[in-house]
């Protein structure tokens, strides 16, 4: 997939397409292929990015969503293993607020981005079961390694 | 015969008791009556004449007709004219009038003045039978002194200011003059022959009989007595009576009763009384201790609050000097005052100074010391009055107390705090208050020397007074607050700060002064100077850091080989480029939320049209006054970026020239930013054929809150309408 600042992003890859990729083990490849994963950012670009960069490791977009009533829906609607979630949204609710419901409604657990370490947000965040957090700005390779390591913890 | 006329007098009194103990002489005189110089003559008990003697006739200018009702006309001195004849008088009432002065009217209308005895003649049996006359003429020049003097007593006894009667033994009434009549408020004739003691009140008759009968039978000479009379009316006056004998050779003749009303004096005397009585008990009862001392501070008298404050008892203070209870270290001074006070001509003192109780408590008590003097200016004695104090001196102390602790905790505050009155004189001031303005103000003075007058705003130039804020609170009794100035001190330097003048009221809510804190603001001033400083140093290092990034993109374009990557360097050196020029908007002058939205719209126009080849014109047909939020910018440049550069490439139609209008407006809650050329437009469907970068152009504006629209106008309109959610929020 092609960079946002080269290119413009195509839709994302639809459900069911399998997609091969360097992988160690079966048990691997099996989990990659059904692993499908939310994207909450509101930043078009960043979103458009992590977008590129975790179907170009095999794994399916359940939905890039940019507003936490969006977020919630498609939660709900396509149930993904996982959601990566920026902290910071605009709005009423930040990621901290969008994570707790979508846990408690549709058991989603998130992978948290944000600029801040602040121990406040994340003891607020933890009746949500994070299963990690990624400091912005981040490099791709450490996204897909936080994103290896939450898929062989559930 | 050869007596003076008071011998005749007296025996002619003799003569005529003599006679009338004769009840023949009524019949017949004695011949020897006819030679007498005397006035003669007799009346039976009707009042008809049965004899006279020449003398008689001589006076009376006529010889009177036996038988007929004697008209011998005999008035007493005094009474006036017209009354009954002391002939008939006698008749009426049988007593004895003795050497009366009187007056004789002739038959010609003159009177002559005359002494007369007139008496009374009874039988065996007591009936009156007659009356036996005697005058004797006193109109002769010898006797006229005494005539006169005889008018001049009886005028003044008739008119005295007292009542005066006379009174025989059984206390019936002989002769009573005019104030008499007044006193009792009856009628000379109502009086007269009445019994005097029937007119006493009958609680104090009896007291009065008991004494009359003691001087009638010679016991006393006289008594006096306070005694009720009952007027005619009913009312009891009260008289004050003086009843004396007279009498012959100790033989009682009749009593003179001469008697004043002293009802009013008597009534004066009682509301005295009570009044006095009234004027013990305040002073007795007062709630204040007073006492009176004489010149050795020896107390005389004292009231219940002198004993309750000093718990002795009325004895033993009455024993005490007032130096006795008084606290030693106080007594000399008040020896010393006191000692003054009785020396000089009346002055008042006061002191405050600490009493010793019976029970050894000390209390402090305030004394004020006054005197009395006689009408020379001596000292007579010596007024105490005393209040016991210690409450209000504990109050005042616990009040000091807290004074004390409320400045201390001024004092302490970090914050320069003064006080004023209402007028704006300085009452208090703490000490960082004196760091602030750099020297210390006057207390007493105005706060205009020490701060308003070395007030300035904060852009440099003076405060005018009436502007300053402590003036305005105290002129407008309210608190001023959100005005920052400037403090010039006595070096120089000017300290910026914050005032937060408040009135102070009293319970009854007038103004009675202000209290000002003023809150030293020069760090923070500080901290904002240096913060700007870094925000524009920031500033700087972002924009040198992206313009820096384009450059490198430029110089990656310069150095490939390959056309696509050329071509693919080129449109992320467009992109990063509109980025650059967006930022060189921000941070202008300061502003770190905002900016101008003319300025951006220039700045990225004028940045994309760098690149465009050949003679196209990016006109800016309207752009909307406004400010947008620092996050709408970097999505606004590329969305602007992306319109332009497909504008360039397609909507020229091939050619090398055109014109792109660009115009940024404000809706009601939204913005609407358009991008117009004169190509042959587009669907907006048919954009995935495309690489034109319109989805970022969505998905941006998206992330504004918006959408992208196209149309057809009939060249290309591509309208993105956004929000400012930042400022939204």
């Amino acid at each position: 997939m092609a960079s946002p600042l080269l290119a413009c992003p195509t839709s994302p890859v639809p459900r069911g397409t399998a997609v091969f990729a360097p992988q160690d083990d079966l048990s691997g490849q099996i989990s990659k292929a059904a692993a499908r994963i939310l994207i909450v950012e509101d930043d078009f670009i960043a979103a458009s990015e992590i977008e590129a960069v975790l179907s170009d490791e095999g794994y399916q977009i359940a939905g890039i969503a940019n507003r936490a009533q969006d977020a919630v829906r498609l939660a709900k609607a396509e149930l993904p293993d996982l959601a990566i979630m920026d902290i910071r949204l605009l709005g009423r609710m930040d990621g901290v607020d969008v994570a707790l419901q979508i846990f408690r409604e549709s058991g989603v657990r998130c992978i948290f981005a944000t600029a801040h370490y602040d121990p406040a947000v994340r003891a607020r965040a933890q009746p949500a079961a994070p299963l990690g957090w990624l400091a912005k700005p981040y490099a791709p390779h450490a996204l897909i390694a936080m994103v290896r390591q939450a898929l062989a913890e559930l | 015969m050869g007596m003076g006329a008071t011998g005749y007098r007296d025996g002619m009194g003799a003569l005529a008791k003599f006679l009338a103990g004769l009840p023949r002489v009524l019949q017949a005189p004695p011949e020897v009556i006819e030679l007498l110089p005397l006035a003669v003559f007799a009346c039976d008990a009707s009042g008809r004449l049965l004899w006279s003697n020449r003398s008689a006739a001589e006076l009376w200018q006529s010889a009177g007709s036996p038988g007929q009702l004697c008209d011998f006309k005999l008035y007493l001195a005094g009474e006036g004219k017209g009354l009954e004849t002391a002939t008939a008088r006698v008749l009426r009432i049988p007593t004895a009038i003795l050497g009366a002065a009187g007056m004789a009217e002739r038959r010609d209308g003159t009177r002559l003045p005359v002494v007369a005895h007139v008496h009374p003649v009874e039988n065996e049996g007591g009936e009156l039978i007659g009356v036996i006359t005697c005058c004797l003429d006193t109109s002769t020049v010898a006797a006229q002194a005494l005539r006169e003097q005889n008018q001049r007593l009886a005028v003044t006894y008739e008119h005295a200011t007292v009542g005066i009667a006379e009174i025989d033994a059984e206390g019936r009434r002989m002769r009573v003059n005019a104030t008499a009549c007044a006193v009792t408020g009856r009628s000379r004739e109502e009086l007269l022959g009445g019994n005097v003691f029937d007119t006493v009140h009958p609680e104090d008759r009896e007291e009065d009989l008991r004494q009359y009968r003691r001087l009638v039978a010679g016991d006393i000479d006289r008594y006096s007595i306070e005694k009720r009379i009952v007027r005619k009316d009913g009312a009891a006056i009260w008289a004050s009576v003086m009843c004396s004998a007279v009498r012959d050779d100790g033989e009682f003749l009749y009593a003179v009763r001469i008697f004043q009303d002293i009802t009013d004096a008597k009534r004066a005397a009682q509301a005295l009384a009570e009044s006095e009585q009234r004027l013990a008990a305040t002073y007795e009862h007062a709630g204040i201790a007073i006492s009176e001392v004489d010149e050795r501070g020896q107390l005389l008298r004292v009231n219940e609050a002198a004993c309750a404050i000093t718990g002795y008892s009325r004895e033993e203070l009455l024993g005490l000097t007032i130096f006795d209870v008084t606290h030693p270290d106080d007594r000399d001074a008040d020896v010393e005052s006191f000692e003054q006070q009785t020396i000089d001509a009346g002055k008042r003192y006061a002191v405050e100074k600490r009493l010793i109780r019976k029970d050894g408590r000390i209390i402090w008590v305030s004394v004020t010391s006054s005197t009395v003097r006689d009408r020379a200016g001596r000292f007579l004695y010596g007024i105490r009055v005393m209040r016991d104090i210690t409450s209000r001196l504990r109050a005042q102390e616990a009040l000091a107390a807290s004074e004390r602790r409320f400045r201390e905790l001024l004092e302490g505050l970090p914050a320069a705090v003064y006080t004023t009155d209402a007028a704006g004189r300085i009452t208090f001031y703490n000490q960082a208050a004196v760091e602030l303005a750099g020297v210390p103000p006057e207390i007493g003075r105005s706060d205009e020397q020490w701060i308003t007058r070395r007030l300035y705003q904060p852009d440099g130039a003076p405060l005018p007074r009436e502007e300053c804020p402590m003036v305005i609170a105290l002129r407008e009794n309210r608190p001023v607050r959100g005005v920052e100035a400037l403090l010039e001190r006595p070096d120089g330097t000017r300290a910026p700060f914050i005032p937060y003048p408040t009135p102070l009221r009293d319970e009854g809510d007038e103004l009675i002064g202000a209290v000002n804190m003023l809150v030293d603001i020069s760090e923070r001033k500080q901290a904002e100077a240096n913060q700007k400083v870094l925000l524009d140093e920031l500033s700087h290092r972002v924009k040198n850091n992206m313009q820096m990034l384009h450059s490198l993109l430029r110089a990656a374009q310069r150095e490939t080989q390959s056309a696509e990557a050329r071509a693919v360097l080129a449109d992320a050196g467009q992109r990063v480029g509109a980025m650059a020029a967006a930022q060189q908007v921000l941070y202008e002058a300061g502003n770190a939320v905002s900016y101008n939205a003319k300025d951006f719209l220039e700045g990225v126009c004028g940045g994309t049209k760098q690149v465009f080849t050949g003679n196209i014109d990016i006109v800016i047909s309207h752009c909307a006054p406004e400010r947008l939020s620092n996050d709408t910018a970097m999505p606004l440049a590329l969305i602007l970026n992306e319109l332009l550069t497909n504008a360039a490439k397609y909507g020229v139609n091939g050619r090398d020239e055109g014109s792109i209008r660009v115009h940024l407006t404000k809706e009601l809650d939204s913005f609407e930013l358009v991008v117009e050329d004169d190509g042959p437009g587009f669907e907006l469907g048919d954009v995935n054929k495309r690489s034109s970068g319109l989805g970022l152009v969505s998905g941006l504006a998206r992330q504004l809150g918006g959408a992208l629209k196209v149309e057809r106008a009939p060249g290309a309109r591509c309208r993105v309408q956004f929000f400012d959610r930042a400022s939204v929020h």
